[in-house]
């Protein structure tokens, strides 16, 4: 096939937003998971580890708990605006991020797995937004443009 | 080139990710049912420490185990057909699982740290490539 590719007011939107669309699933699934940990954190801490002398940074439970259920509560509502596509959300979900992946390093030794796992899923997000959030601007205003090509054709051509 | 041909050329390079899908999905229902299956006969098998589980005892977890896993073999096969009610069930049922796994975490956290990955995997596959076993209809 040589004809030039579509003009790049032609991106569909189920294909480009599909990482987007990834991200915020991944941040709104972490929020949820903060929030399990902010109430194990506030009201079961002997279900941890360790004490809250044991953390690397001075802090009790109550405050790690309340911090987690925030950033819980924040997360889910990044991940909503990722979906309703604002671009605030994504610069907000990369540092919202950075920040669950820094305080989990800090609170790793009151369940080393959990972390682990948020902070896989935080790296997840920041992929997901960094390499491919940009493309979410290719999409605004454009996809009314009624492209005469298939979705197929159009992934057809992104891909090549 | 027409439309057919090109329809016909791509589908199976693009279908991939969703049969991927939907063959990590039967697996990991497969690997819950045997979680489940492990939890209701033979629960010496866990190394539950002091902390003990969240929310649920061990025969509870057992059974929304072993339910998670059939729905999500259940829901694999479907996820074949590309359909629309299948990918959203199956992301809605990976992400469930994810959260049940974290709860039952202190059971087998090896166990639970690989079902958490096949779900991630299957979220991943679905999301970013979904649509693509739909359109090569």
């Amino acid at each position: 096939m040589t004809a030039d590719p579509p003009a790049d007011d032609h991106p569909h939107p189920t294909y480009w937003t599909g990482w987007i669309a990834f991200g915020a699933a991944m941040i709104m699934l972490a929020g949820v998971f903060h929030v399990i940990e902010g109430l194990v954190s506030l009201l079961d801490d002997g279900y941890y580890l360790t004490t809250a002398a044991g953390l690397a940074v001075d802090v009790s439970f109550t405050v790690v708990g309340w911090l987690q259920i925030g950033l819980g509560v924040a997360s889910l509502a990044i991940g909503i605006g990722m979906f309703l596509g604002a671009t605030i959300a994504l610069v907000a979900g990369v540092i919202l991020a950075a920040v669950s992946a820094i305080t989990h390093m800090a609170t790793i030794a009151a369940y080393p797995m959990w972390s682990v796992v948020i902070i896989a899923f935080d790296v997840f997000v920041i992929y997901a937004i960094v390499k491919h959030g940009r493309e979410m601007k290719l999409l605004r205003g454009t996809h009314n443009a009624a492209p005469d090509l298939s979705e197929r054709e159009w992934i057809a051509h992104a891909r090549r | 080139m027409s439309q057919a041909r090109m329809t016909r050329s791509r589908q199976t390079a693009w279908v991939g990710w969703l049969w991927f899908a939907a063959i990590m999905m039967i697996m990991t229902g497969s690997f819950n049912a045997i979680y489940g299956l492990v939890a209701l006969f033979k629960d010496e098998y866990y190394t539950i420490t002091r902390q003990g589980l969240l929310v649920f005892d061990l025969t509870a977890w057992g059974w929304i185990l072993l339910l998670f896993g059939l729905l999500a073999v259940a829901t694999g096969f479907a996820l074949f057909s590309g359909a629309l009610w299948a990918r959203i069930s199956a992301v809605a049922l990976a992400a469930l699982n994810v959260l049940a796994h974290m709860a039952f975490m202190s059971a087998y956290p090896v166990w639970a740290l690989i079902a958490i990955t096949v779900d991630v995997l299957v979220m991943w596959a679905v999301i970013v490539h979904g649509d693509e076993l739909a359109e090569g209809r």
